[in-house]
C-alpha cells in the first residue's frame, strides 16, 4: 500500500522563504523611504545584512570560498544590487509600493536575455510569450 | 526626475546582477556568495556616506528591513540544487 506523501522540492521552501522575506523588506523600504533618502536606506540597508552574513560565516565554522573569479562575482553582484536599490528607493520616494515593486520585479526579464546571450541559456517558445508579456505589463504599470 | 527612470536604473542593475550571481554560484558555494555579495554592499558604504549621514533616523525599523532582505540568503542555495536560475529569479 502505498504510502509516500507528496512533498515540495527543498528549492521550492527557500523559493517560497525568499519571497515572503523579499516582500517584507518591500512593504518596509516604502515606510522607510518616507523618512529617509536612498542612501541612508541603503546604508541601514547593508547594517541589517551584516549580522545575517556573520550568522552565515559562522555556520560555516569561518571557512569561505576563496575561489578568487567567484569571490568577484559576488563583490560584483553586491555593487551592482546596492546601486539597483539607489533606484527602487528612489522610485519608491515618489511612487507607490504597489506599482514599484511589480515594475521592478520584472528584472529577471533582463537577466533572461544577458543569460541567453552571455551564457547561451536556451528559451522555449512559451518562455518567450512570457517575456513579451511582462514587457506588455511593464507599459500598462507605468500608464 | 519621474519614477520610471529610477525604476529602470533598478532593472538594469539587477538583471546584470543576475548573470553575476549565476557565474559566481557557478564556483562557490551558496553561503560564501551571500558573504562577498554582503562584501559588495560595503564597498559601497563610504560611497553613500559622501552624500549623506544618519543623524534623526529611527533605525530599528530600517536595519529590521535589511535583516528581512538578507534573510533569503538560501536564495542562492536552491540556484544550485537543480532549479534553473531564471525560474529562481523570476519568483521574486
Amino acid at each position: 500500500m502505498p504510502t509516500d506523501r507528496w512533498r515540495p522540492p527543498t528549492w521550492a521552501l527557500y523559493a517560497e522563504l525568499c519571497i515572503i522575506c523579499w516582500g517584507l523588506w518591500a512593504f518596509l523600504a516604502k515606510i522607510g523611504s518616507e523618512s529617509a533618502t536612498a542612501f541612508q536606506l541603503q546604508i541601514l540597508f547593508t547594517l541589517g545584512m551584516l549580522p545575517v552574513a556573520l550568522c552565515m560565516l559562522a555556520g560555516m565554522r569561518w571557512k569561505l570560498d576563496r575561489d578568487f573569479k567567484g569571490a568577484s562575482y559576488g563583490i560584483l553582484s553586491g555593487v551592482t544590487t546596492g546601486l539597483g536599490m539607489l533606484g527602487y528607493y528612489g522610485a519608491l520616494h515618489v511612487q507607490s509600493a504597489s506599482v514599484v515593486s511589480p515594475v521592478t520585479g520584472l528584472f529577471p526579464l533582463l537577466t533572461v536575455v544577458l543569460a541567453f546571450i552571455l551564457l547561451r541559456e536556451r528559451l522555449n517558445r512559451v518562455q518567450r510569450c512570457g517575456i513579451a508579456l511582462a514587457l506588455i505589463a511593464i507599459v500598462i504599470l507605468s500608464i | 526626475m519621474h519614477w520610471m527612470v529610477y525604476a529602470c536604473f533598478a532593472i538594469v542593475l539587477w538583471g546584470v546582477c543576475g548573470v553575476f550571481m549565476k557565474l559566481g554560484t557557478n564556483r562557490i558555494s551558496a553561503r560564501s556568495m551571500v558573504i562577498w555579495v554582503t562584501v559588495g554592499f560595503l564597498f559601497l558604504v563610504p560611497l553613500m556616506w559622501k552624500f549623506t549621514s544618519l543623524s534623526g533616523l529611527g533605525c530599528g525599523r530600517l536595519v529590521l528591513e535589511g535583516f528581512s532582505a538578507g534573510l533569503p540568503g538560501t536564495h542562492f542555495r536552491k540556484q544550485r540544487s537543480g532549479a534553473s536560475h531564471c525560474a529562481c529569479r523570476a519568483r521574486r
